[in-house]
């Protein structure tokens, strides 16, 4: 029973925002036509490349911005894994004969890449986590440069600036929901494990974490590194989604949207990430009709909206309510809304800073 | 000889576009903790403000460009950064980061993205003959100009009222607001400083060009802030030497790598980044210590 109970506790957090997203996928899925099954697959895999960069920033404090780097490898694991053998030899001329001739299985596809990007985020992780957290954070953008940079340039092993065709098609979207409902309880269970609390800790208040033993940089390298997996999963599943793989798709753009999703829902909860992704998929989906002007005719907006769309969300977000839709709270099961009030710590601070003054 | 002379100016005239954005990063950086990332799209402003008066007045054109790019800058500040004055750095960041991506999708919607192309002065353009040697005009103009502004600069922070109190704000903002200065007075009087920088900068940067489109700040900015972090986040003499040895550093590497290996240069620009921070993570003259 003990046991039990404890799973619960631990997974706690994502019950509630996992039910809301289960509810709405299959709704969606059973009322929409084949359109929105191609959206809704994308927000699917969105969802849990959102859940990965949350257990990485929102537990550490720490901005990431190359988190869509991973998501980029697992993309292309995936497809230089599943992809037809003669396609391959055409796209992908100078990989070893023994990858050429592989076509596994996109579940088998998944996992590796799950292992070859969390293998990629440890070796990365052990220098950029010794920086301080700012720095850490700026650096993680030279990351996805590099990233970028190599793919685009490596056009023998990835096709380059190409787009690669034929990846085989995504599982359907109520298994693609079970995925990212297994995200959301993984970033729960790290979050409510020792490591998490003391990793949070050390978020909010550095210098009692550290005098009290956390070890900050430790921790910060085991969330990076699952946070990292996570994303790879995802990014492995949105070229199965999309059936295609380019690398245009995998830079500032879609960290953009990403980071926009994190901050319209609050990045300091789960249900913070959930609620972003869920309120951002919907608002670019109704600018991308009026984009193609078939919702309200007459009504045209000029390509290009959604990207401006995106940027005006996240800055109005980050001006009038810098904690996010669910300022910072979990959405528990017991307490409906959370009691929390509103000293939480952002005004335990000021009022600390008032004092100082 | 000839190519060992025309490598070394080029190192100087990139390492000197570079120290120019890292002093404008930092200086924002050590008055409000901000790492600005929207500092790329200054230069692009730049850019589109060369426009105005192309082929008309080269003199008309600068002063423009200066106006443009220092309002510009006033602009964000006032915008976006004031009401996050005291807001973690992280969230002034990831502002810093919207204010960029919007502005840069504003351009490409008013745009629709295509690359636009500016005329500079053909004299700029000929090569000058050292004794067999020749090397390009705007490197040298581009490496003078960013002597002299870090000239300027040192000279603005070390003799002025104003310079001082900016200094101080950057030891300890708080304090120094408590000895009387105004903290409105000394924030806009970074920005502007910073959007001088970008201005002339952007201007030589883009004459160079020749031509662009509205992503020209990312890498601009990538190199500023790279720039930032060798030195050391928060010095601005780091900020400066940083600069000069990514410069030197990208041009090093043009030369000697393998041409199949070009295409890799700025991945491997990055890598030795992280290697070297891997010895000493606080940069090469970080006064910046945060605790953890």
């Amino acid at each position: 029973m003990s046991i039990l109970l404890n799973a619960y506790l631990r997974i706690r957090p994502a019950i509630l925002p996992g039910l809301c997203l289960a509810l709405m996928v299959l709704v969606i899925d059973l009322a929409g036509g084949r359109s929105t099954d191609q959206t809704l697959s994308r927000v699917l895999c969105l969802m849990i490349v959102v859940v990965g960069t949350y257990v990485f920033v929102g537990n550490s404090g720490i901005v990431s911005f190359g988190q869509v780097a991973f998501m980029a490898i697992g993309a292309y694991v995936t497809a230089i894994l599943t992809m037809l053998p003669n396609v391959k030899k055409n796209f992908l001329p100078d990989l070893p004969d023994a990858l050429l001739q592989m076509q596994l299985d996109p579940w088998l596809a998944t996992v590796i890449a799950l292992f070859v990007v969390a293998a990629v985020a440890l070796f990365v992780a052990l220098p950029l986590m010794r920086l301080s957290g700012l720095a850490a954070g700026i650096s993680t953008l030279a990351l996805l440069a590099v990233v970028y940079e190599t793919i685009s340039n490596a056009s023998g092993y990835t096709g380059g600036q190409q787009t690669l065709l034929g990846v085989p098609k995504a599982p359907e979207n109520p298994v693609l929901l079970l995925v990212a409902l297994v995200a959301l309880v993984a970033a729960a269970w790290f979050q409510t494990s020792r490591y998490g609390l003391m990793l949070r800790a050390s978020r909010d208040e550095p210098n009692a974490a550290a005098s009290l033993g956390v070890r900050t940089k430790t921790y910060r390298i085991y969330a990076f590194v699952l946070s990292a997996a996570i994303v790879g999963v995802g990014g492995a599943f949105y070229a199965q989604a999309l059936r295609t793989v380019s690398i245009a798709s995998f830079y500032i753009d879609m960290t953009a949207m990403t980071l926009a999703m994190l901050v319209v829902g609050g990045m300091r909860s789960l249900a913070g990430a959930v609620a972003g992704v869920v309120v951002i998929s919907l608002a670019l989906d109704l600018v991308r009709r009026l984009e193609q002007g078939n919702l309200v005719s007459g009504v045209t907006l000029p390509a290009g909206s959604t990207e401006v769309l995106v940027g005006m969300a996240m800055l109005a977000m980050l001006l009038l309510c810098p904690a996010g839709l669910t300022r910072g709270r979990e959405f528990l099961p017991g307490s409906l809304w959370p009691k929390g009030r509103a000293r939480d710590i952002e005004t335990h601070r000021e009022a600390a800073k008032n004092d100082a003054v | 000889m000839s190519s060992l002379v025309q490598g070394l100016v080029d190192a100087l005239s990139i390492g000197s576009t570079y120290a120019l954005v890292a002093l404008g990063v930092a200086l924002i950086f050590g008055i409000m903790r901000l790492i600005n990332f929207a500092y790329g799209e200054y230069f692009m402003v730049a850019a589109y403000a060369m426009l105005a008066f192309d082929q008309v007045s080269l003199a008309l054109s600068f002063l423009f460009v200066i106006a443009a790019v220092v309002a510009f800058s006033l602009l964000t500040e006032r915008v976006a950064f004031r009401p996050l004055r005291n807001a973690d750095p992280s969230t002034l960041m990831i502002t810093s980061f919207a204010v960029s991506y919007l502005v840069q999708k504003v351009a490409i919607v008013a745009t629709l993205g295509e690359a636009r192309t500016v005329q500079i002065p053909e004299s700029w353009l000929t090569p000058l003959q050292f004794g067999g040697i020749s090397i390009g005009k705007l490197e040298i103009i581009i490496t003078v100009a960013a002597l002299a502004m870090m000239g300027g600069l040192n000279l603005l922070l070390t003799r002025t009222a104003l310079g001082i109190q900016m200094r101080a704000a950057a030891q300890d903002f708080r304090m120094a607001r408590l000895l009387g200065v105004a903290a409105d007075r000394v924030i806009m009087s970074a920005f502007a400083i910073a959007g001088f920088l970008a201005a002339i900068g952007g201007f030589l940067y883009v004459a160079k060009l020749g031509s662009f489109t509205p992503a020209i700040g990312l890498p601009i900015l990538l190199a500023g802030i790279v720039s930032t972090v060798i030195g050391g986040l928060g010095s601005l003499k780091g900020a400066v030497i940083g600069g000069y040895l990514l410069g030197a550093i990208q041009v090093l590497l043009q030369i000697i790598l393998p041409s199949d290996l070009v295409a890799f240069r700025d991945a491997l620009v990055f890598i030795l980044v992280i290697v070297l921070l891997l010895f000493k993570p606080t940069g090469l003259f970080g006064s910046y210590v945060q605790r953890v």
